[in-house]
């Protein structure tokens, strides 16, 4: 892509973001004014273990420019070890990217607390700009 | 029950403290029925914890884990908090108690701030945050934390700072500075503007009382208020005033044009009124125009502000005498009342010979002629009599109309002169001289021409009147000054003479106007009088306060009001609290900068040119915030749910409750009382606390790792333990700081790396704690180091400001480390209010001041007073909890019959049948007052929503959460039939309940509400991004728009509950929790598999303090086999459990006998074991080796001699090694008790014991030091290089190597006493499979959550205490008990269970049976079933709604979507995706 | 009168078609009700006339039109095409034309990987040009027939089942509808579940354990014994009215040839979530997409992207 290309590209990022740590690191963020690029959409889920890789595999192949799924740190879970089973899932999904013929950075599981605003912020800038310069995603249309 | 048998108790409680002990407690009791009122000291609950990063020793993070429950208390219907308030009085007995509390103002309405946190970015006092221990910054409004509940804020207010008391018209001097310091110059102008309509005015030439109040002035100089108010005023010339918002018809007659008519005629302007100002002389203004020169005030900014004050509609009319150009009866006739200020215009005379001669003036006729005709000749030589700012002004005006020589002649010296030293300071620089103690006797004039004054020295004698010291000519200093012209200015009077008696109005003796002294009123009705004329000379900005006072009795007088009511505080008053002045730097008052004295003596151009911006900025910086709030009302102006109110008072409420916990947490210990550590020196020595802020990621660093002194990562970081623990003042342990640390210590590895190296000094590593010991050994394998020593000293390194830590470590002489920072793990104090909380409830205290408890009534201070948390001894967060539960169990039980009388009950309308329905959805999409709409455009968001199918109705609200738009929403509801509801606005997590709550008072289902998070989440992230954010809004919208069309109406089961209780386990913890169910009424079935009640507690002879365990085992017993409410079950087991809660059925056999029992919940107590010790010879009949219990009941057999020779002890006898790598946590003080038992048996004996820490944590630690004192010898080994026992002829040999001594001890004992640790019940693991709970790896029981939920399981209805929990004390174990009581109160007191509507539900035509769910389910709640269809036998899930927590683990894994979680299910959160990848 | 039925076959091993004759007696029945007017399996029918003296090719028309393989050349996608047209009812026979069935495994690689691998790096071939004229060209890949014509039956299986061959056609011969069940193997299979959890995959031929002789509801979960088995996410009927599925009965993980339950399923990502979830490590799943789409490769099975 050329850098005018990059600035040019608008990317669409899904969050899917736990609702006891993740989510509220995300609120504050915003509680802490913390900017971050316009391109995120975040999705509540009660438990990052509660998202089906159906669920990021469809995102990813109708468009969306990136998926991130944004759990408990381990051992924070509200739910014991849905966060651990997040984990593996998305292994499972970053292989299977590949067969999708979709870049695996356009996909990432990370840890955010609910005191993470800042970091949450920083996540979703970096996630952000590596997605923008990945380009679009390769089934957009 | 009726305690004390008098009135019926009352069915509330108060909860005194609001940490999480003081949550807990109130969660617990509210919950089973209790109302609760949670006092707090703070503006918010939350405690010590909330400051804390992660928690040891699973690392969980503090926040996380606390947030849901501040949330689940904040809106607790039965939990009524009140913060910012203290307990005052106590009345009344247990069950019947009056409690007295006092509230202190939040100056923010609680029923109306929404929390959006406007008003913070708009308060320009920036303060050091108490949350972040200083180490950030918060505003005078503020929120101590982002999650506070209230989620309300508070304004830190003392008063009006002393600058705004000191003013006569309360001028906010504050608020401008505090603004002009930010650079906020508009609005600081606004500020002025709200009190004063003349400020370009009073920047040149008040005399700023203010200044003179200015604390700053005691440190250095006061704050050049002036020069700031005419600084803001000159940026901006072309300012306008403030336009009335009413009108009426009611014209005023002022009467004087002066400071004093203007504003008057300003205020009564503002308030709609037509004034009409009268001026005698050709110009407005009065003294302003024509008493103060040009060069002080030029004549173009007094015209901007008449003409500003003309702009509102105020006539002046100027040449119109009043009496000569208008009667005053006329006037009175024409006009609604008058106010008469015609100041003081008539010059005194100094009464000698020879005044009129040609030459001699008056200062105020000079100065009048020279501002209205220009300026007049005057002589070479001029002398100037006075020494008033008049006087002044007149010997400098003489310089600039030619005088080549002025001179000023005062009669006093400079000390006395009324003038302002400024105003001296300037004239002198000019060239005027002064010659003091000097009087005029008598003008010499010849050939027409003044020649000279006659003038005679003078001495100050006693005071006079004015308390000045009076002058007294000296006889024969008779000398001439010789002089062309001499100006007299010693003082003006009203012309009463020409006015005042014309008008009828009364003059008093002194020749000014008679006028009450609050109203202004006179004899004449209507007619009111102020200014100079009243007072005499006076000061600009006291003749204003006297038009402002005048404005408001006039306008009371035409309302009819009362003219006195309410005006104490008008005019100046001295400051209403006291300012500590300790620890400022001195910073001087910034110069402003004048015109060169030499070249300005001869113009007329202003002297003062005004401070630059940054000079503006540096001197507004200097404020030293008296008052905290500013009254600038910043936060006012930017609040638009209209919720901040500066009237706001203190109240005291009186409150009703039955019981009270107390539960004020610690205090950390003050270093100001060990100043050796340097803390508050250097500034790289800091408090273990303040490293929590420093680490956590919404710290001030934001979680980078830092040094306070330069921001500076740290490489080398240095914990020192008991930092005011365990030293001679306070000879107890604070028993968290040892974890703490370590995991203080292992943050920062997480944070900056394993590069960062952490050494702890400590002197006992006391990881007694269940999981602890691991996390030691997980710190050291990480790499933290462990110094076995107390630092001696620690010095600051000039340059790197790094410290140096010198100390004895084992074996070597002094040796010294250097570090980047210095953390010191502080201990725990009692609470500031201990004495006070003491006395007010009658409690007593130990001699620490922490609460005195008894073993066995560990919760109980007085019948009716509890106490939870480390207000009664040093303990950590899971300790805290359990014990403020016991506390609850306790109120519980003593209110049994009173429980639910105060409990708030709510009914809602009969729920709206929408199914089949198709989707009519309605959006409220919220401004959030600007916080959203000053980004998104909320106005288009609303247009492009309406534009989305099935969306029938769509509006925009300020604030939908208001209680007015909550009204509204239930209304539109019902007006379009909607059956989806969107509210667009801020986080489901704080606001989702109050709006679903709405939603359901309207009829519909409340889980039919969705929300779109367009703030926290949009506008607050995007700031920058107007056009950007309002697009993702849309999006956010049409996303939740997309999910509300599939959202189904939920039912939250029920289930009902059987009310009964059954305890596994007839020990200690058992017997208690048994007891205290049915002392609440509740059957207990308790199962013990002995023959005999009891347990452990069978073998305990003594206690520390004296109590005996034996006899309260007996009462124990005796009450609980005489009990017809429990069932007892002895030599029984249980076969089966089945059920779950709310309804468990238990199969019990006694032998042949086999039993069925019901109950709702399960309190699991089955204890554990003594370990059976392999080492050390123990057992083949050894009887030299023996156990610490063997021990106990050979010293407590009266049959018994006492002991002789040689006793040594051996700790950690199976526990702390590989095969139990857990501390026991008894033992060291078990040793202790017995080494002590025998020093005192027989002081003789010597005792050994060998240990590798001592672990006496809390107030056991003095018994350590009892021991050391009582001469037990205490020797250390360690763990790789165990002790040795041989048998040598009667006596064992006992070899040690004493790392500290570097080499091997032989000691010969008598008797050697193993501490031989506690091991889990084997049968555990039955226990374990029958009820489907999880162990540890040690084999003990595993809780829900090791910190906040320390005795519930995560299968709800089960509970655990006491040693089957973990090793712990007779006291712990009677706490745990009756936290699992005060938990299991809580389901039992309900008729049913309501379970949440969001769980899992098996979607039967899409489950096959595959099973893949079931083993993931982290709480058993999926089970797999067989059914048989046409003859065949399927297979398919079930889940218990009773277990399923709705995490939606299952759902993730189904291959074929055969188990969703209601309200998330697969294709509500596809709609959602599919939504936000739609292309726009 | 009897009906008129047509087959086609694409790229297939024709074990559909002998599943035709597997029916058995009940086929007689059936015969006797059907006239079959182009079946190349059977009888010679010339496409262009029999003279080849057309331009396009043509079939006679049909009530019922069968096709068996999947489309992989520009030719069969015509007489796919003209199939359609030329049927009233339109029946894809098995698991190739339903989903791609194995053929379309060469959807893992791109058409020039494949030419190049068969006709220049094999080790049987001379090594030679890729053949060009007189044979039709080969699609980008393979498709299924509902890809590229509206199908209004679809049988899977590899091969499909006679029972279903005959059940199909004698309702549509009796007007009745004909669904497929949307149940997946694990409906009817009877083994017994325990513990899912299984941290590593035993081989096939390593065989599971069961008791010989006993009946299947006595075994346990081959998944749960340690063997890939595809029943959660494949479509269950492999069994007919015996109702366990084939494989089980030969003791064997079942494979996935009935093809995903639904037309929007994945097969690979339903499994690769589920067995992640019990704690297998995804990396040792062997040939991930080959596994679980072996079947349904049609839409499913792309070239890998080369990094």
């Amino acid at each position: 892509m050329s850098s005018a290309g990059e600035q040019d590209f608008e990317p669409v990022i899904l969050a899917l973001a736990c609702n006891w740590c993740s989510y509220a690191g995300a609120d504050l963020a915003g509680i802490s004014r913390c900017q971050y690029p316009a391109n995120v959409r975040i999705i509540r889920v009660m438990c990052s273990g509660m998202v089906h890789p159906n669920l990021v595999i469809d995102a990813l192949t109708k468009g969306a420019d990136g998926v991130v799924i944004c759990g408990c740190h381990p051992g924070d879970c509200h739910y014991q070890e849905g966060n651990l089973k997040a984990e593996r899932r998305a292994e499972a999904i970053t292989l299977m990217l590949q067969d999708f013929g979709i870049e695996e950075e356009r996909f990432k599981l990370a840890w955010v607390s609910a005191s993470e605003g800042p970091q949450f912020a920083k996540l979703m800038t970096e996630f952000t700009e590596q997605i923008k310069r990945l380009g679009p995603s390769p089934y957009r249309s | 029950m009726n305690p004390g048998g008098r009135n019926p108790a009352v069915g509330a409680a108060m909860v005194v403290g609001g940490g999480i002990g003081g949550m807990q407690a109130a969660l617990d009791l509210a919950d089973a029925g209790i109302k609760v009122f949670l006092v707090e000291t703070k503006s918010a609950i939350g405690g010590r914890m909330a400051q804390l990063d992660k928690t040891f020793p699973t690392n969980d993070c503090a926040m996380c884990t606390m947030a849901p429950r501040l949330v689940e208390i904040g809106r607790h219907r039965d939990i009524e908090i009140l913060t910012l308030s203290d307990v005052e009085r106590v009345e009344g007995q247990a069950g019947n108690l009056t409690i007295t509390v006092r509230r202190r103002p939040r100056y923010v309405d609680e029923s109306r701030c929404t929390g959006c946190g406007l008003c913070t970015s708009a308060c320009p006092v920036p303060l050091p945050s108490e949350f972040d221990f200083g180490l950030g910054q918060r505003k005078a409004i503020y929120r101590p934390f982002p999650q506070a509940v209230p989620n309300v804020f508070a304004i830190s207010r003392r008063g009006a700072s002393p600058c705004q008391a000191g003013c006569p018209i309360h001028q906010s001097a504050q608020g401008y500075v505090a603004l002009v310091a930010q650079g906020r110059f508009d609005e600081a102008l606004a500020v002025i503007l709200r009190d004063n309509p003349i400020p370009s005015i009073c920047g040149r030439i008040c005399t700023h009382p203010c200044g003179t109040a200015c604390t700053r002035r005691l440190l250095d100089d006061r704050i050049n208020m002036p020069a700031l108010k005419r600084f803001v005023t000159d940026r901006r010339p072309d300012y306008q005033l403030p336009k009335p918002s009413v009108e009426r018809p009611e014209q005023i007659a002022v009467v004087g044009s002066g400071p004093a008519g203007l504003v008057c005629a300003y205020h009564l302007r503002q308030k709609g009124y037509q004034p009409v100002v009268f001026e005698a002389l050709p110009v407005a203004g009065g003294m302003l125009a024509v008493g103060i020169p040009t060069f002080r005030l030029p004549r173009p900014v007094l015209h901007a502000e008449l003409e500003r004050l003309s702009a509102l509609g105020i006539q002046i009319r100027v040449d119109t005498p009043v009496g000569r150009a208008i009667r005053f009866d006329e006037l009175r006739r024409q006009y609604a009342a008058v106010f008469v200020a015609i100041g003081a215009h008539v010059e005194r005379r100094l009464a000698v010979a020879g005044e009129d001669s040609p030459g001699v003036m008056g200062g105020l006729e000079f100065l009048r002629r020279v501002n209205v005709e220009g300026p007049q000749e005057v002589g070479r030589r001029v002398l100037v009599i006075g020494g008033g700012n008049s006087a002044l002004d007149a010997a400098r005006t003489a310089l600039r109309c030619g005088a080549a020589h002025v001179t000023l002649v005062y009669r006093r010296t400079r000390a006395e002169m009324p003038a302002t030293a400024r105003e001296i300071e300037d004239a002198e620089r000019e060239g005027v001289k002064l010659v003091f103690l000097t009087a005029p006797a008598e003008f010499q004039a010849a050939d027409g021409h003044l020649k000279a004054l006659q003038c005679i020295r003078m001495q100050l004698g006693a005071a006079d009147a004015s308390g000045r010291p009076a002058p007294q000519p000296i006889p024969g200093s008779e000398f001439v000054l010789p002089c062309d012209t001499a100006i007299v200015s010693i003082g003006q009077t009203p012309d009463v003479a020409a006015l005042g008696e014309r008008l009828g109005l009364d003059a008093t003796k002194s020749g000014t106007l008679r006028a009450d002294p609050v109203t202004l009123e006179t004899a004449v009705p209507g007619v009111f009088v102020g200014g100079d004329c009243v007072t005499g000379p006076d000061m600009v900005v006291t003749a204003m306060l006297a038009g402002k006072k005048a404005a408001i009795s006039i306008d009371r007088w035409l309302n009819g009001q009362d003219l006195r009511a309410g005006r104490e505080l008008e005019g100046p008053y001295p400051t209403q609290y006291v300012i500590d002045t300790a620890g400022w730097q001195t910073q001087r008052q910034i110069p402003v900068p004048m015109l060169d004295p030499a070249q300005r003596a001869k113009s007329f151009d202003e002297v003062e040119t005004g401070y630059t911006e940054e000079q503006a900025v540096a001197e507004a910086r200097r404020c030293l915030s008296c008052g905290i709030c500013s009254d600038c009302h910043m936060c006012a102006d930017a609040c638009e749910a209209h919720a901040i109110d500066f009237g706001m008072l203190e109240e005291l409420r009186e409150v009703k409750v039955g019981a009270v916990v107390l539960a004020p947490g610690f205090e950390p210990f003050n270093l100001a009382a060990l100043p050796r550590l340097g803390y508050g020196r250097f500034p790289n020595v800091i408090t273990a606390l303040e490293f929590e802020r420093i680490l956590s990621a919404s710290g001030p660093y934001s979680g980078h790792v830092q040094r306070p002194g330069d921001h500076r990562e740290p490489k080398r970081i240095a914990f020192i333990q008991c930092v005011g623990s365990r030293d001679c003042e306070r000879d107890y342990c604070s028993s968290v700081c040892c974890m703490y640390a370590t995991k203080e210590a292992l943050m920062a590895k997480e944070h900056i790396g394993d590069r960062v190296e952490c050494d702890i000094f400590y002197m006992d590593l006391r990881a007694f704690g269940k999981g602890f010991e691991a996390y030691y050994e997980r710190a050291k394998g990480r790499g933290v180091r462990y110094i076995r020593s107390r630092p001696v000293s620690i010095e600051e390194i000039p340059g790197t400001r790094n410290l140096t830590i010198q100390y004895l470590g084992d074996g070597e002489r002094k040796k010294t480390g250097e570090y980047d920072l210095v953390v010191l793990s502080t201990g725990m104090q009692p609470p500031r209010d201990a004495k006070r909380l003491a006395g007010l409830f009658g409690t007593e205290l130990n001699r620490f001041n922490f609460c005195q408890t008894s073993v066995f009534a560990p919760a109980q201070l007085r019948e009716g007073v509890y106490v939870g948390g480390p207000f009664a001894e040093p303990k950590d967060i899971p300790e805290t909890v359990m014990h403020a539960s016991a506390a609850a169990a306790k109120v519980l039980a003593l209110l049994n019959d009173a429980r639910g009388s105060q409990i708030a009950v709510k009914e809602y309308p009969p729920e709206i049948d929408v199914s089949g329905q198709p989707p009519r959805i309605g959006v409220f999409v919220c401004h959030c007052g600007s916080n959203i709409a000053g980004v998104v455009d909320v106005p288009r968001v609303v247009e492009y929503v309406r534009t989305l199918d099935n969306v029938v109705y769509a509006e925009n609200n300020v604030y939908t959460c208001a209680n007015d738009t909550q009204e509204r929403m239930k209304q539109k509801i019902q007006e379009h039939a909607l059956n989806r509801v969107i509210v667009a606005s801020c986080s489901p997590r704080t606001h989702e309940p109050l709006f679903r709550n709405t939603c359901r008072e309207a009829g519909l289902n409340p889980y039919l509400f969705e929300m779109a998070n367009i703030r926290d989440q949009c506008s607050w992230v995007h700031m920058h991004e107007p056009e950007k954010a309002t697009r993702k809004a849309k999006d956010l919208v049409r996303m939740a728009v997309a999910k509300s069309r599939l959202l189904d109406p939920l039912k939250k089961g029920k289930l009902s509950i059987r009310k009964a209780a059954l305890v596994i386990g007839g020990g200690l913890a058992g017997m208690t929790a048994a007891a205290e169910l049915s002392s609440q009424g509740v059957p207990v079935y308790l199962v013990e598999r002995g023959k005999e009640l009891g347990g452990n507690l069978r073998h305990i002879r003594y206690l520390f303090n004296g109590e005996s365990p034996q006899e309260e085992l007996r009462n124990l017993i005796g009450k609980v086999s005489g009990d017809e409410n429990i069932h007892l079950f002895t030599e029984s087991r249980i076969t089966a459990i089945d059920g779950s809660i709310g309804k468990f059925k238990t199969t019990i056999s006694s032998g042949d006998r086999v039993e069925t029992v019901e109950h709702g919940v399960v309190v699991v107590a089955t204890g554990a074991g003594q370990y059976q010790p392999k080492e050390y010879g123990y057992g083949n009949g050894n009887s030299q080796v023996i156990t610490q219990l063997d021990l106990e009941s050979r010293l407590s057999d009266p049959g018994r001699d006492g002991m002789s020779g040689t006793v040594v002890m051996i700790q950690c006898v199976g526990s702390r090694d590989k095969e139990r790598p857990y501390c026991s946590r008894v033992c060291c003080s078990e040793a202790v008790k017995n080494a002590l038992k025998i020093k005192r048996q027989s002081p003789d004996t010597n005792v050994y014991v060998l240990y590798r820490d001592i672990r006496t944590y809390g107030f056991r630690e003095s018994y350590y030091s009892q021991a050391r004192e009582q001469g037990v010898v205490f020797l250390r080994y360690e763990e790789d290089r165990k002790p040795e026992v041989a048998k040598n002829g009667g006596r064992m040999d006992v070899t040690v190597y004493s790392p500290l001594m570097e080499r091997e001890i032989r000691i010969e004992a008598d008797l050697v006493v193993l501490s031989a640790g506690i091991v889990p019940d084997p049968g555990n693991q039955e226990t374990a499979q029958l009820l489907k709970i999880p162990r540890n790896q040690d084999g003990f029981f595993l809780e829900a959550h090791m910190k906040l939920r320390p005795v519930d399981f995560a299968t709800d209805g089960v509970f655990v205490c006491g040693l089957a929990h973990a090793a712990k004390s007779i006291e712990e174990s009677i706490i745990q008990a009756q936290a699992a009581v005060a938990r299991a109160s809580a389901i039992l007191s309900k008729e049913y269970v309501e379970l949440e509507g969001t769980i899992s539900s098996v979607v039967a035509e899409n489950c096959d049976g595959c099973a893949y769910c079931v083993d993931p389910c982290p709480y058993k709640a999926i089970t797999l079933v067989e059914y048989t269809v046409n003859g065949s036998i399927k297979k398919r899930v079930e889940v218990n709604e009773s277990l399923c927590k709705g995490c939606g683990t299952c759902q993730a894994t189904c291959p074929k979507g055969g188990i969703v979680v209601r309200g998330f299910k697969p294709v509500q959160l596809a709609a959602q995706v599919a939504a936000a990848l739609e292309v726009v | 009168m009897a009906a008129r039925l047509a087959e086609e076959w694409f790229t297939i091993c024709g074990g559909c078609e002998v599943t035709i004759l597997d029916i058995g007696e009940p086929l007689l029945d059936l015969l006797e009700k059907v006239q079959i007017v182009h079946m190349p399996v059977l009888m010679d029918h010339k496409l262009f006339g029999q003279t080849g003296e057309k331009t396009e090719m043509e079939i006679p028309e049909a009530e019922v039109g069968l096709i068996s393989g999947g489309i992989r050349t520009e030719e069969h996608k015509l007489l796919a095409q003209e199939m359609r047209r030329k049927c009233k009812t339109l029946i894809a026979l098995g698991s190739c034309a339903c989903y791609g069935g194995i053929p379309a495994l060469a959807n893992l690689y791109s058409t020039e990987e494949l030419l190049t691998k068969v006709y220049r790096e094999s080790v049987t071939t001379d090594k030679n040009g890729f053949p060009h004229e007189d044979v039709p060209a080969l699609t980008d890949r393979v498709y299924a027939i509902s890809e590229v014509v509206k199908v209004d039956v679809m049988l899977p299986g590899c091969p499909t089942t006679p029972e279903m061959v005959a059940g199909a056609l004698t309702a549509l011969l009796e007007g009745r509808p004909f669904t497929l069940s949307t149940k997946s193997v694990c409906d009817e299979c009877p083994t017994i579940r325990e513990k899912k959890a299984s941290s590593t995959l035993r081989r096939r031929l390593e065989g599971p354990e069961f008791t010989p002789g006993a009946p299947l509801n006595q075994m346990r979960c081959l998944m749960e014994q340690g063997f890939l088995c595809n029943g959660p996410a494949t479509r269950s009927g492999c069994g007919g009215s015996d109702g366990t599925p084939r494989c089980i009965r030969a003791y064997m993980p079942c494979e996935g040839c009935f093809g995903p339950i639904s037309e929007k399923a994945n097969p690979m990502v339903d499994m690769m979530g589920a067995l992640s979830t019990i704690g297998l490590d995804p990396k040792q799943i062997p040939d991930r997409a080959a596994t679980f789409n072996r079947f349904s490769g049609a839409g499913r099975l792309r070239p890998a992207v080369k990094r």
